[in-house]
């Protein structure tokens, strides 16, 4: 397991480091971020020269790339053209938001979206089962940017209980976080609720009952660790595509956090900015892989990591 | 009476006219009135081919029929009755006092808990073992059924155990509560020649530690020849022949158990001549449809086999088939040397 | 042709041999976990022959059937058939001996497409090969049909719509259909029920009569492969353990591994209730997957024969008399034993 885990780190090594360099390449063969920020400011031609060779933008493309990866290497992601501030630093500030933002939306997609599945099998073609089966087919069916702001209309406009927007609260991540749940939540439990009943017909069930255990030992011990093997899958590729649905639901709710922050940078083409912002989703990316590799490992026995 | 009351002492199982349908759309009769019985520390076989009802008849009797499963008639368990019993009851029942093992022993174990853990859960379900002295129990449980390196091998997985380790590990399973009746359905199918037998002679010898009954369930007559004290042949949901064993299989009845025994070569047999298959197959008819239902396979039909359905009849020496030719003196091997001539 | 004509052919020793196979080796995976499936197995099939293939699960009986068609490339050795090796032909050419061999697969519902009627599935071979299309394609294809004993009205149905016999009976006329010269046929009768095997092995060998097929017939089923099989050749781990002619299998099997096959066997008729040994009697270990072992029997663990040298010393496949062949280091002294 532990060998597992260093490969796999360096392999992530690897990865950042295309990650990173696709990133210089496509952000500087585009064009040069300081003609795109100054353009239609007013500036002279004279001065969008004088900040490119300032900022050294005016050198050959190899030599900034070498400086690149010596300087990201060293911890260094740059300076932002529109902030004039580390990257770094202003990722790092809003980073803790998104990831408390994330963590709050899988605890509820796990808290919610597990038993709902469970349920829904177990009562199968009752009237939960078909409630499940609905609220989960509507909830599949409406994007974001329709459920944001219904939410906001609903709890904090009509009801007032939960703030409309912003981070100064603890009680503003629960809209944004449900937002952005609602999807994978939804998916979660259907393909739970269908692996849940391909498992009840395994053999090894018929075994469990032919011990004489009851219903619940039969369905918790026996059924619910073996259907979870596909949902792992789905709850991770979930947790991936979150990432991207932070841009729109931050934006929505106004949470200060990193998603919200790169729409604005990448519109804005602030190369240092959007570079650091990218190497930072991609090792989300591999830590989450990573992670559902062990956790794989962990549910079933038959996983060696090697 | 009293007599009467000490058959039913000694009766482990007593399924008497059970009937069971499936019901989709239309109700589907897969069982229709099949009564048999089984004594204490005594083997019955039951042989038949896919579909003929032999694993409908084994799940009915611990009530494990899916949820769309009618079923008439009655079922005598140790003295209780299976089809009014509560379920809690039924429960204490499964892995108790009855036990069950199957074909494929690597789909019939839970591949995400140890084999430990598996049997545990039985012992702690039905006996007041717990913990460490259930864990002790289950390694001694494995040692029994001749599984070497036993406390490791508690500590596997299914998939880390060959395919006889895994049937072993089943039986140890369904023996740790001591059951008075072990039903066996097709235990040795999935397994490769040499290892069917170890599985048969480990059957057979905790069977007689044990004094417990065992309804064994194949399609392989042979399997069934080593470990049966008596036989029942079905087909398509009816019993067509039952009496000991060796009789039974020595100088068949019913024309259907006859065309099965000689339908497969034997190896010290002719070489390259023409085998003596029974002509169709299974039709996949209700089985309580009027008329014997091997009919149409059958080489010595008469007009009456079309319409009314034979009855299980005694044919003496404690032997019975469904059949209207079959007697005292008519044999099928006989009956078709003297057609031929 | 018959098998007498087959014996004649073989004692003659003029006719050269369908299918010769020398040496071949399948192997999976690489490096340190390279699984040897098939180790250097080498034998010869006459025209109009059939070769029983026997051993237990994991042995390499299907793997070696699937190689000889190339279906699995060997990674050694030579399959000499028409006078062509067909390890070395390469796509196009390997395609164009296609219709000259075929297979028949355990189970006839997964190796026959459901939404193919069995006319589509029977007219593609032909096709294919460019052999016939159109009505010639149509009346080959009534006529294969009705050699399997199903009638013509059968082309327009779909799988689902016969039961596993009749469906077996449709593989084996997809197999035939474009004549081929060998047929593998891979456990054709296991997933059968015991009244319908008979009919598949009476219509195997009816069919090898009619149209002078030579047979790799691969089983688990001793009794039925010494029916149907002129020689068997017994598979332990990937080796040929034995190889003889099937009219001699009870009498002069001489290879331990062979030998427990046959006490393993139960004849219903004669089998009686077996005694309760003590369970640890039958405690006998499983055989584990095979290691890669350099050298030594691979039988030798269970082996009730075994001496020291068998477990260094690989024993090679010895010509014992004729066309029987054994690899044991102990089959002479074996044979004194059951001769006295």
């Amino acid at each position: 397991m532990i060998r597992f885990v260093l490969r796999r780190l360096v392999s992530a090594f690897v990865v950042l480091f295309i990650v990173a360099s696709a990133t210089f390449f496509v952000l500087n063969l585009t064009g040069d971020p300081v003609t795109a920020v100054l353009q239609g400011t007013g500036a002279s031609q004279e001065e969008i020269a004088a900040l490119k060779s300032k900022l050294g933008y005016d050198r050959p493309i190899m030599v900034r790339y070498g400086e690149f990866l010596w300087s990201v290497a060293h911890g260094d992601f740059g300076v932002s053209i529109r902030y004039g501030q580390p990257s770094i630093d202003m990722v790092m500030e809003r980073l803790p938001y998104t990831l408390m933002l994330g963590g709050a939306a899988i605890a509820i997609i796990v808290a919610l979206g597990l038993p709902l599945g469970i349920l829904a099998a177990v009562f199968k073609g009752g009237w939960f089962d078909r409630f499940v089966s609905a609220a989960t087919g509507l909830a599949q069916s409406v994007p974001h940017f329709v459920v944001g702001p219904l939410l906001i209309l609903f709890f904090a406009v009509l009801l007032r209980w939960l703030p409309v927007s912003g981070g100064a609260t603890s009680s503003s991540i629960v809209l944004p976080a449900f937002t952005l749940a609602l999807y994978p939540l939804a998916l979660v439990a259907r393909v739970l609720r269908a692996s849940m009943l391909e498992t009840i017909e395994q053999d090894y069930v018929l075994t469990a009952q032919a011990k004489g255990l009851s219903r619940p030992v039969i369905v918790l011990r026996h059924m619910v660790r073996n259907a979870l093997l596909p949902v792992l899958t789905v709850i991770s590729l979930q947790i991936i595509a979150m990432i991207g649905g932070t841009i729109v639901v931050e934006s929505i709710f106004g949470w200060p956090g990193l998603g919200s922050f790169a729409r604005d940078t990448l519109l804005a083409s602030d190369f240092p900015l959007a570079q650091t912002i990218i190497i930072f989703v991609a090792g989300a990316v591999v830590t989450i892989n990573l992670v559902t590799d062990i956790v794989y490992a962990l549910v079933d026995p038959r996983i060696r990591l090697k | 009476m009293e007599r009467r009351d000490d058959r039913e002492r000694d009766e482990v199982l007593a399924v008497e006219d059970l009937s069971v349908g499936f019901v989709q759309d239309e109700t589907r009769t897969v069982l229709a009135r099949v009564s048999l019985s089984i004594g204490r520390g005594e083997t019955l076989g039951l042989v038949g081919e896919s579909g003929c009802g032999k694993s409908t008849l084994g799940r009915a009797v611990m009530r494990l029929l899916p949820a769309n499963a009618t079923m008439d008639g009655r079922i005598r368990l140790l003295g209780a009755d299976v089809l009014s019993m509560d379920e809690r009851a039924m429960r204490r029942l499964r892995g108790g006092a009855v036990a069950m093992i199957f074909q494929n022993p690597m789909s019939a174990l839970n591949p995400v808990l140890t084999i430990g853990r598996q049997i545990t859960e039985a012992l702690e379900t039905h006996t007041g073992l717990r913990g460490r002295a259930a864990t002790a129990r289950a390694v001694e449980l494995l040692h029994m059924v001749g599984i070497s390196r036993p406390a490791d091998r508690a500590h596997e997985y299914p998939h880390q155990l060959s395919g006889g380790m895994r049937q072993r590990a089943m039986i140890a399973m369904a023996i740790s509560c001591d059951p008075k009746l072990l039903i066996a359905d097709e235990p040795t199918t999935a397994l490769d020649v040499t290892v069917q037998a170890q599985i048969l002679d480990l059957l057979a010898s905790l069977q007689e530690k044990l004094s417990m009954a065992m309804l064994f369930i194949s399609h392989d007559m042979s399997a069934v020849a080593s470990v049966a004290d008596r036989i029942a042949v079905m087909y398509a949901g009816r019993i067509v022949e039952e009496g000991a064993a060796a009789p039974l299989l020595r100088d068949p009845a019913h024309p259907y158990t006859s065309g099965l025994l000689n339908s497969v070569p034997h190896v010290d047999g002719a070489r390259r001549t023409r085998l003596q298959a029974i002509p169709g197959s299974v039709s996949a008819g209700s089985a309580d449809a009027a008329g014997c239902s091997f009919r149409p396979r059958c080489g010595f039909a008469i007009a009456r086999c079309a319409v009314e359905t034979p009855p299980l009849a005694d044919i003496g020496a404690g032997r019975a088939a469904r059949c209207w030719l079959a007697s005292a003196d008519w044999r099928p091997a006989a009956a078709a040397r003297s057609m031929a001539t | 042709m018959t098998a007498a004509a087959v014996m004649q052919a073989a004692a003659s020793g003029d006719t050269a041999p369908l299918l010769s196979v020398n040496g071949m080796t399948v192997e999976f995976g690489s490096g340190r976990k390279t699984f040897r499936a098939v180790d250097g197995v080498s034998f010869e099939l006459m025209r109009g022959e059939t070769l029983g293939v026997i051993g237990e699960s994991g042995c390499g009986k299907t793997t070696l059937g699937r190689a000889v068609l190339q279906l699995l490339r060997p990674s050694a050795g030579q399959v000499l058939f028409r006078g062509r090796d067909l390890a070395r032909l390469g796509g196009a050419e390997l395609r164009g001996m296609r219709h000259h061999m075929q297979m028949i697969f355990q189970d006839p519902r997964s190796s026959l497409d459901p939404r193919w009627t069995v006319g589509d599935t029977l007219r593609e071979p032909l096709a294919v090969h460019g052999i016939a299309s159109g009505a010639t394609a149509d009346r080959i294809v009534d006529e294969m049909l009705e050699a399997v004993g199903l009638t013509a009205a059968a082309r327009k149905r779909y799988p689902h719509e016969f039961s596993g016999g009749q469906l077996q009976r449709v593989a084996i006329a997809r197999a035939l259909v474009a004549r081929p010269e060998l047929v593998v046929c891979d456990e054709p009768t296991a997933s059968l029920d015991v009244s319908v095997q008979a009919q598949v092995v009476n219509l195997l060998s009816e069919l090898q009569e009619r149209f002078g097929l030579t047979y790799i017939f691969i089983s688990h089923d001793l009794a039925i492969v010494r029916h149907l099989a002129h020689r068997v050749m017994v598979m332990y781990f990937g080796r040929v353990a034995e190889i003889l002619p099937s009219e001699d299998l009870a009498r002069a099997a001489r290879h331990p591994y062979t030998r427990t096959l046959l006490s393993a066997v139960r004849d219903p008729a004669t089998t009686v209730k077996r005694r309760p040994q003590p369970a640890e009697a039958t405690a006998a270990e499983a055989p584990q997957l095979p290691i890669l072992r350099p050298q030594g029997c691979y039988y030798e663990p269970r082996c009730t024969h075994a001496e020291p040298r068998c477990g260094s010393a690989t024993p090679p496949l010895e010509t014992m008399e004729g066309r029987h062949s054994v690899a044991c280091h102990r089959w002479r002294e074996l044979a004194r034993e059951a001769a006295a």
